[in-house]
């Protein structure tokens, strides 16, 4: 209990160590630029995971706090982004997110620990192979 | 600082939190913050001083982002980071935020996003200076946002 305390505490109050952050970073090639994900050529079949954290590459435990989705392409009707933990092509779901805006903040953080890669994934209602690119949002210092 | 300070304390941040203020600086025109055509695509610009030191609070706790001017092009995409010291020191890096001028029209997504209010405050302490920069999609020079900086004061007292 105490120590639960002392946490809340350090996030409310006592949060010099907070650190905002996106993902993917420099250390993940490409100079930080978003990772484009891709549906299946199929209407609402998911595309393969993509890479978006190497393994490993989330250095401490850290926060998905959300998302932006940029440089849509394809009609997009409806679609939804799956998160997820893992090496592409293989992917533990995290969670899924259906498309109604193209910064989405999530109002419960999802905990990820140290030594994870972290994936996504797109499927749209068009049947077309369509495509957006996706940074997370993070946070640090907890 | 004992346990029960810190229970006090997140009491009053929580539930009897009189005393807490919202302040935003620069206090008066807003400083924009571009980048400088010499960084390439996706890579951090210079910073820019948005306030010298002793301006903040001490402490202060960085609370977001309002942009007030975004002059990027079109389906653009950045990042503008906010952090603490002087342009010519070392400086400590606290938040990033992303944020586009308008996406593509066949998204059916075109909000503009202007504010970004931070669950979790980030506290200060010192009084240092705030600088910011920006990161972008493209690397065209002299585009960016002029940002105001959220700032709560007396949390947990």
């Amino acid at each position: 209990m105490m120590v639960m305390i002392r946490r809340i505490f350090q996030v409310l109050v006592r949060s010099d160590a907070i650190r905002y952050g996106t993902f993917p970073t420099s250390a993940d090639g490409a100079a930080a630029l978003a990772i484009t994900i891709a549906a299946a050529a199929v209407a609402w079949t998911f595309g393969a995971w993509t890479q978006i954290v190497v393994l490993a590459g989330v250095t401490v435990e850290t926060r998905i706090v959300g998302f932006t989705l940029e440089n849509f392409v394809g009609a997009l009707a409806q679609g939804e982004v799956e998160i997820g933990t893992g090496t592409a092509p293989a992917g533990t779901l995290l969670g899924k997110f259906t498309i109604v805006g193209a910064d989405v903040t999530l109002p419960n953080p999802i905990r990820v620990p140290a030594g994870v890669g972290l994936v996504a994934r797109y499927r749209t209602s068009t049947g077309a192979a369509d495509t957006v690119d996706i940074k997370l949002k993070t946070q640090t210092g907890f | 600082m004992g346990l029960p300070q810190e229970v006090r304390q997140t009491f009053q941040s929580l539930v009897n939190s009189g005393n807490i203020r919202r302040v935003v600086i620069p206090a008066g025109a807003v400083v924009a913050i571009v980048s400088d055509g010499a960084a390439a695509a996706n890579a951090y610009a210079a910073r820019v001083a948005i306030v010298a030191a002793a301006v903040i609070a001490d402490p202060a706790w960085l609370g977001g982002v309002t942009i007030l001017q975004d002059n990027l092009a079109n389906a653009d995409y950045a990042d503008l980071q906010i952090g603490t010291g002087t342009v010519a020191v070392p400086i400590v890096d606290l938040a990033e935020f992303a944020f586009y001028k308008d996406v593509a029209a066949g998204a059916g997504v075109t909000q503009f996003k202007q504010s970004y209010e931070m669950a979790f405050p980030i506290r200060i302490a010192g009084a240092p200076g705030i600088v910011g920069r920006i990161r972008k999609a493209s690397a065209a020079s002299g585009t960016g946002v002029s940002p105001k900086v959220i700032f709560y004061t007396a949390v947990g007292t």
